[in-house]
């Protein structure tokens, strides 16, 4: 008898727990003077970059239920932002940056209280699966499936001998379920992004622009939007 | 009796840990290894530790506190229209209102003088809660104040059946100011077709949101034929009243018509 008590007593205090732990805030009354709130600045951490490079930010709450948030800036000017591309609910973000001096504002997304650690690490290089000269037949590529844009993302080289315009495309597979691949295509050039990332205008079409490419090496980062696998032809032909 | 003592201390245990584990108070750190070659790992700084200010490419994770922003309690004992307004200037205040699930009622950047923020919203009996950040994440001070709008005079009063009625708008910077109030009197219950289609539909574009007794029943833009605003509702006998407006808060005449289905 008393072991059929125990539940529902431990059950009934986990309840007045949730009662006596729930935050309670100053009132406002309406029609009341104002009151005052005092916001305190998000940690802002300054990131130095001395050489044009690729990195990875995370900012991981030590706390599961608070939700991290990250935003990178220049100079006062927004560069960059992510709120769950780290695992679960965490903030990781990928960025070529140049030289100069950056700010790391980490907050959380409904502005509570967060203890949370912040690493900024060199993005590992990529190794190309292709190798793809201008004007060469279609490279056939496969996008991995990855839960942030990188972990989705493949790489192809391309060497470009003479300068001059050229068509980039990315063509999503002809099966029924290639229809929901969105391709993209970020241009990198000497550890810098190239122009505006390479996107289409709806599932199943391909991602396709004309860029001028001085003569050097590039490389191609192409993923499906939707960060599923899909294979994908990719060609690079100089422009009619 | 020391049973009972030792079970519910087991339960009190448990207690602790959920609650722990739930709210937020001593959540045990998380390692997170990172399949693309960052691996950084958790831990809690202190309170009231200093945050570190600086970030190097390559160097073991810095761990960081962010402070709670400020919030409070409101609590509606009797239904109606209620303004929020948070001050910061010079800095960009921003507020939200939460349910008492935490859940975003409405939410405002910049609709008060400046870049202040304020929003006007028809609040249920409750408790809910106020919330201010700022935009840049920067430190700022905020004055916060809530009060209960003046009523609109309608504007006109419409019968269901009748001709198009035209309402104008005033341009203002927020959208209360630039509404107008028709009353609608509903004697036979059943569905109505509430409409409202800006004369100059090249420019205008109209917002309706349908109140009785102090609540807010539905609202709608671009719901109708060619972008109008349009609401089907079941009403029954009694007092409405449409609020009009433009979605943008420019000055424009909406022609409204309610039809019974």
């Amino acid at each position: 008898m008393r072991r059929h008590w125990m539940p529902l007593i431990a059950i009934a205090l986990i309840g007045l727990a949730g009662t006596a732990l729930a935050q309670t805030y100053p009132t406002l009354t309406a029609g009341a003077p104002a009151v005052t709130g005092q916001v305190q600045a998000d940690p802002s951490l300054t990131l130095t970059i001395t050489t044009p490079q690729e990195i990875i930010i995370d900012a991981i709450a030590a706390d599961p239920t608070r939700d991290a948030q990250l935003r990178l800036m220049r100079d006062g000017s927004y560069i960059a932002d992510d709120s769950d591309s780290g695992d679960g609910t965490n903030a990781r973000l990928a960025q070529f940056v140049s030289p100069g001096t950056y700010q790391v504002i980490v907050y959380e997304y409904q502005y509570r209280a967060m203890s949370a650690t912040v690493q900024a690490t060199v993005a590992p290089p990529f190794t190309p699966v292709a190798t793809i000269a201008p004007g060469a037949p279609p490279t056939s590529i496969t996008t991995p499936e990855g839960d942030w844009s990188r972990a989705a993302s493949v790489e192809v080289a391309v060497t470009v001998a003479t300068p001059g315009s050229y068509v980039l495309t990315a063509m999503p597979g002809t099966t029924p379920s290639d229809s929901m691949c969105s391709p993209e295509i970020t241009v990198i050039h000497d550890m810098a992004v190239d122009g505006y990332t390479i996107s289409n205008s709806g599932s199943g079409t391909p991602a396709t622009a004309t860029r001028e490419l001085a003569a050097g090496n590039y490389t191609l980062r192409i993923r499906n939007w939707f960060g599923h696998t899909c294979p994908m032809t990719v060609t690079v032909a100089p422009a009619p | 009796m020391n049973t009972l003592k030792k079970n519910l201390s087991i339960a009190l245990g448990a207690m602790l840990v959920l609650a722990g584990c739930c709210m937020g108070g001593g959540a045990a750190p998380a390692t997170t290894v990172d399949p693309t070659g960052a691996a950084p790992t958790t831990a809690v700084a202190a309170p009231g530790t200093p945050n570190p200010t600086t970030l190097e490419v390559g160097a073991p994770a810095v761990t960081i506190n962010v402070v709670e922003s400020p919030r409070w309690n409101f609590t509606v004992a009797a239904a109606g229209e209620y303004q929020f307004d948070a001050v910061g200037m010079p800095a960009d205040a921003q507020l939200s209102l939460l349910d008492s699930n935490g859940w975003t009622v409405s939410s405002d950047s910049d609709s008060g003088d400046g870049l202040n923020a304020r929003l006007a919203v028809f609040l249920a009996p409750g408790t809910y809660t106020v919330r201010v950040n700022e935009w840049n994440h920067a430190a700022a001070t905020v004055q916060m104040t809530v009060t209960q709008p003046a009523p609109f005079t309608p504007v006109a009063t419409i019968a269901p059946g009748a001709p198009p009625t035209a309402v104008s708008t005033p341009s203002a910077d927020w959208d209360r100011p630039s509404s107008a109030e028709v009353a609608i009197t509903i004697t036979a219950p059943g569905t109505y077709r509430i409409n409202a289609a800006a004369t100059d539909s090249a420019t205008c574009t109209s917002r309706i949101e349908l109140i009785q007794n102090n609540a807010s029943i539905a609202s709608n833009s671009y719901g109708g034929p060619n972008s109008s605003a349009q609401i089907d509702q079941s009403l029954t006998p009694g007092t409405y009243t449409l609020r009009i407006r433009d979605t943008i808060y420019r000055a424009c005449t909406h022609s409204v018509t309610i039809v019974p289905q």
